[in-house]
């Protein structure tokens, strides 16, 4: 029996990643601003942690949320300003940015209109809605952020369990342009079964623009490294032109 | 803003799913029916007896003149059986009652193993022997090698006397009583503990009886006997294949039987005679030493000596045919009779009975297709009826001419007896002896050579059947095939498992989810407010929204505020107005918490409890009752003195006050619309805790003033028929502004779970605090 033969079967799993993600689009680093890290010592311990996995720039998106999380632009840009200097004292070479997550509530198009609004990348306007039920603006507010000129981008489209016939209602969120930015995790099952079921599809329909990590504490970053080593991480590029690198 | 869209379902695919899910949702129930008649059939399964399968052969021989008359059984070949009728004579009671002649299947013994009662037959231990007491079950249980006991429990006998008996005895020892006599004798070792046996008083056959040809046409039947001891199988299938084989040579015997038993009875008739005159002859020869008759007498004597022998012909040719014509008339098969010496060479009568035989077994052909009442059995019986009335016809001038004969011959005896008269008396009489003797011995001779040729007959008929194989012991059942009685049972408990569900599913009049509203009414679903806190004292003092901002309750509120602000048709304060159709479906529970998160937005709000015969809005924040709005409404008091501030900001609630006797006029009256317009100065939501519509239509006005109306059903409480209500309700209210809240949602699992796993990210108050 040759079993050379078949080693490089066996082999492949350990093969260096073909494609790399260089940008990481949704994580919560900023100190006590939102449910992320809760000090300036965990956002250098998470920093340190997406810097091992090879990332070169993180764009961090801290909540914006009526009566829970209260951010302003100008508020979280202060925040990012301290971390920075704090980081480049650390010694990481990350570069660090910031935007946010908006969530889709009363206060939504009142933040949206504002003229200071946080992009990713200049354009794509990070929102997110409520888990359990669509809220019933929600057409509206869409366009109100096409209206604004911005890119709307929906964070993690996996994990709203609203969402039961995937094909017809992820494919109408589409066409009505919007960017899907699906997390990580959702692949490892960090989220649940029916979100891993839900990223699935949305891999294999090659649905992705943007992976993001969502990172809010240290053991996300720690099942980061499990996908890495998945298959379907290399799928996620095969199926999917991903946009994170080209900001 | 608040549109109603024409409900658009896409009924099939939609329906499939959902009836898939629903009955996935039961899978607990269908599950506990498989297990239940899997259960159940595997019982059934067990305790269900072996039944084996004993199967001899027989080769059934043709009847050759049948066939040869029968043009359709020449066509198919000499093999051609009619093999309905052999198997019907096989599964006969007429062939069951000759083979259980052979064989006694009247003792049952029976044991338990492995809770399962088995026959023994013969192989049990011991032997009851029995005069009285049939048909009772009596209990056997072991002693020892010498003693066993023997029980009947309170049985009631047919006779109506109750035997109860319980008593130890010896075995080979006779236990006698009033109700049985029976003797128990030990053949063995005795294994088991417990025996149970019946004796029965007739014999009767066990087992079904099945015949089979392996080809059609075939020569060879199969006889099978199933039952469920093998060994009894095995007898009885080998009792009916003899008892098969033999019946047959006993029909054809008959005759020549019956032949035989009338020559035998003549014969001792005449062997006695032949006695008689031999001594008498020798006596008198003795006596009158007579040595030799004269020649005188010779000639008279040899002419009456063969009228005489003429007359013994006549009568006894008189006999056999009186004997016949008695048949003639009794016996049904007359084509059976024998015809032997009664028939005449100038005799109509072997013609006729020929006849008539054919008929009868050209009838016997025909009857196997058609009935009696088709046209050409119905000739043949009449051509039977005709034939067997010229045979008593020919036998009736058959006897006149025999009785005419033996007038005759009597006349002329006579007259030759008269001349011998004048003979010398000793010649004479000696004479007469000897030739008596003579006549006797002639006789003899001539029924001793009918009878061996009869004997012949009977002797050399073969039966036409004949065994092929004996029946072997059966080693394994061929019955009852237990995998298939599960598997039929499982598949059972399956199907009625599901049937089950659908008809729960079907009675369900209870509303379930989102999905539930939308089929039912086009208003639209403002908010889904998650299951929590079961306990109701728990609710006292305490708001969820406050107790737990992040959690998935407050993220239900939060998303309902957002949807209220979608539907708001204008700036400014907003009235909102919480109903629902009959109580406990959490119309204050939700005004307390959407005034939570109302003022958790920085939203002035006051809460008012409009629902006076039951006041509870107080006691969710530990305010007292002492003054509220009945006071207010009434005069006695003023808007700043009922309005109390919570403990949060922004909050502030006016209870009911005191129950007053007329809530319904209170609430309608103008005085409200003043106050309500009075609050809107100072607040920007203002929350209108209502009676339930479905029992007071107090708030009926009201709906048409406030900015918002917000129906309340709670998941699995409120039934379907509460929207269907609503909706007639507003057709003739036309009520403005109208959504609906789903309270009291539970979690679910699976792909349709609205709530499964929630709060693994980072609204879960448990996890980060």
């Amino acid at each position: 029996m040759n079993l050379k033969k078949y080693l490089p079967v066996f082999r492949q799993k350990n093969i260096p990643p073909l494609a790399e993600l260089w940008v990481d689009v949704h994580s919560h680093l900023l100190p006590a601003i939102d449910d992320g890290a809760r000090d300036m010592e965990e956002s250098i311990l998470l920093l340190q942690g997406l810097e091992a996995l090879g990332y070169k720039k993180v764009i961090t998106t801290p909540h914006i949320m009526a009566d829970t999380y209260c951010n302003t632009p100008a508020g979280i840009r202060a925040s990012l300003a301290t971390l920075v200097s704090t980081a480049k004292e650390a010694g990481i070479k990350l570069e660090i940015e910031a935007a946010a997550e908006y969530y889709m509530d009363d206060g939504f198009l009142a933040q949206i209109n504002a003229e200071d609004v946080l992009l990713i990348g200049g354009e794509y306007l990070l929102f997110e809605t409520s888990y359990m039920a669509k809220p019933l603006q929600f057409d509206a507010m869409v366009q109100a952020i096409l209206a604004a000129g911005h890119k709307p981008l929906l964070a993690h489209p996996e994990r709203y369990r609203y969402i039961q016939d995937l094909k017809t209602e992820y494919r109408g969120l589409k066409e009505k342009g919007i960017y899907f930015q699906v997390n990580l995790n959702s692949f490892g099952g960090h989220y649940g079964k029916e979100a891993k079921i839900k990223a699935n599809f949305l891999n294999k329909q090659g649905m992705i623009d943007f992976l993001g990590s969502d990172v809010h504490h240290k053991r996300q970053v720690e099942t980061l490294w499990k996908i890495k080593t998945k298959r379907v991480y290399q799928r996620l590029f095969e199926n999917n032109s991903l946009l994170n690198n080209t900001l | 803003m608040m549109d109603r869209k024409p409900v658009e379902v896409e009924e099939d695919e939609i329906d499939i799913k959902k009836w898939l899910y629903n009955i996935y949702h039961y899978k607990y129930i269908i599950l506990l029916f498989v297990v239940l008649f899997t259960l159940a059939s595997s019982y059934y399964a067990y305790f269900l007896p072996n039944v084996y399968r004993a199967t001899a052969s027989v080769k059934v021989g043709l009847d050759e003149d049948a066939y040869a008359k029968d043009v359709v059984s020449m066509a198919m070949g000499k093999g051609a059986v009619n093999s309905a009728t052999e198997k019907d004579l096989i599964k006969s009671r007429y062939l069951s009652e000759l083979a259980l002649q052979n064989v006694d299947f009247r003792q049952h013994y029976y044991t338990t193993i492995n809770f399962k009662e088995i026959e023994l037959y013969k192989s049990a231990p011991f032997e009851v022997n029995m005069t009285k007491g049939y048909g009772i079950s009596f209990e056997l249980f072991t002693i020892d090698h010498e003693q066993y006991r023997l029980y009947v429990d309170d049985l009631i006998l047919p006779s109506g006397i109750v035997l109860d008996y319980d008593q130890v005895h010896h075995y080979d020892e006779e236990v006698k009583t009033d109700t049985f006599t029976l003797k128990v004798m030990r053949k063995e070792k005795i294994p088991q503990k417990q025996y149970r046996f019946v004796i029965d008083e007739k014999r009767r056959s066990f087992g079904h009886v099945i015949a089979t040809q392996n080809i059609e046409n075939s020569t060879i039947l199969q006889l099978s006997v199933e039952d469920t001891v093998p060994l009894r199988a095995q007898e009885y299938v080998n009792a009916l294949a003899e008892a098969y084989v033999k019946q047959n040579v006993e029909n054809k015997t008959r005759e020549a039987v019956q032949r035989l038993s009338f020559i035998e009875n003549q014969l001792q008739n005449i062997s006695k005679s032949i006695k008689i005159s031999a001594s008498n002859l020798e006596a008198f020869r003795k006596e009158s030493k007579i040595v030799d008759v004269e020649h005188i007498s010779e000639t008279v004597a040899t002419r009456l000596d063969s009228y005489e022998s003429d007359l013994m012909d006549v009568l006894l040719k008189e006999e056999m045919l009186n004997s016949f014509y008695r048949q003639l008339k009794e016996s049904k098969h007359i084509e059976t009779l024998s015809i032997e010496g009664i028939e005449d060479k100038e005799s109509v009568l072997s013609e006729l009975m020929q006849k008539l035989q054919n008929a009868v077994v050209e009838r016997k052909e025909l009857r196997e297709d058609y009935t009696n009442l088709h046209p050409l059995v119905m000739k043949l019986n009449r051509k039977i009826s005709q034939l067997k009335s010229s045979i008593i016809n020919s036998t009736k001038n058959l006897i006149a001419n025999n009785k005419r004969k033996k007038e005759l011959l009597i006349k002329s005896i006579e007259k030759q007896r008269e001349t011998f008269n004048t003979l010398p008396e000793n010649a004479r009489k000696y004479s007469q002896l000897e030739r008596k003797f003579k006549m006797n011995e002639e006789l003899s001779s001539y029924l001793m050579k009918r009878k061996s040729e009869a004997e012949m007959i009977k002797a050399s008929t073969v039966s036409k059947n004949r065994m092929l194989d004996r029946a072997l012991l059966p080693h394994t059942a061929v019955k009852p095939k237990r995998e298939s009685i599960v598997i039929i049972g499982v598949l059972l408990g399956f199907v009625f498992g599901i049937l089950v569900v659908i008809l729960i599913i079907l009675l369900d009049t209870k509303i379930k989810d989102e999905n539930d509203i939308s089929q039912i009414t086009s208003y639209p679903v403002l908010g889904l407010i998650p299951h929590f806190d079961n306990d109701e004292e728990s609710w006292k003092g305490k708001v969820k929204v406050f107790e737990a901002v992040k959690s998935a309750v407050a993220e239900s509120f939060r998303h309902l505020r957002s949807n209220l602000q979608f539907v708001q048709k204008k700036e400014g304060s907003q009235v909102i107005l919480l109903t629902s159709t009959v109580g406990q479906e959490g119309k204050t529970t939700i005004s307390v918490n959407l005034g939570a998160i109302m003022s958790l937005a920085k939203k002035r709000t006051v809460v008012i409890n409009l629902d006076m015969r039951k006041p509870t809005l107080h006691e969710r924040f530990d305010l007292p009752n002492q003054i509220g709005l009945s006071e207010l409404i009434n005069g006695r008091a003023n808007l700043k003195d009922v309005i109390q501030n919570t403990r949060y900001p922004y909050l502030d609630i006016i209870s009911s006050g005191a129950i007053p006797p007329n809530p319904s006029e209170l609430i309608q009256s103008d005085t409200m619309y003043e106050i309500l317009d009075a609050l809107k100065q100072e607040y920007e939501m203002i929350i209108l805790d209502t009676p339930p519509i479905g029992l007071v239509t107090d708030a009926k006005e009201l709906m048409h003033y406030v900015d918002i109306n917000i129906y309340i059903v709670r998941a699995e409480y409120s039934k379907k028929e509460f929207l269907e209500n609503l909706k007639k309700f507003d057709h003739i209210e036309k009520i403005p502004n109208l959504g609906i809240v789903l309270n009291d949602v539970k979690r679910k699992k699976g792909h349709y779970g609205y709530y499964a796993g929630y709060g693994d990210g980072y609204y879960d108050e448990k996890k980060r605090k």
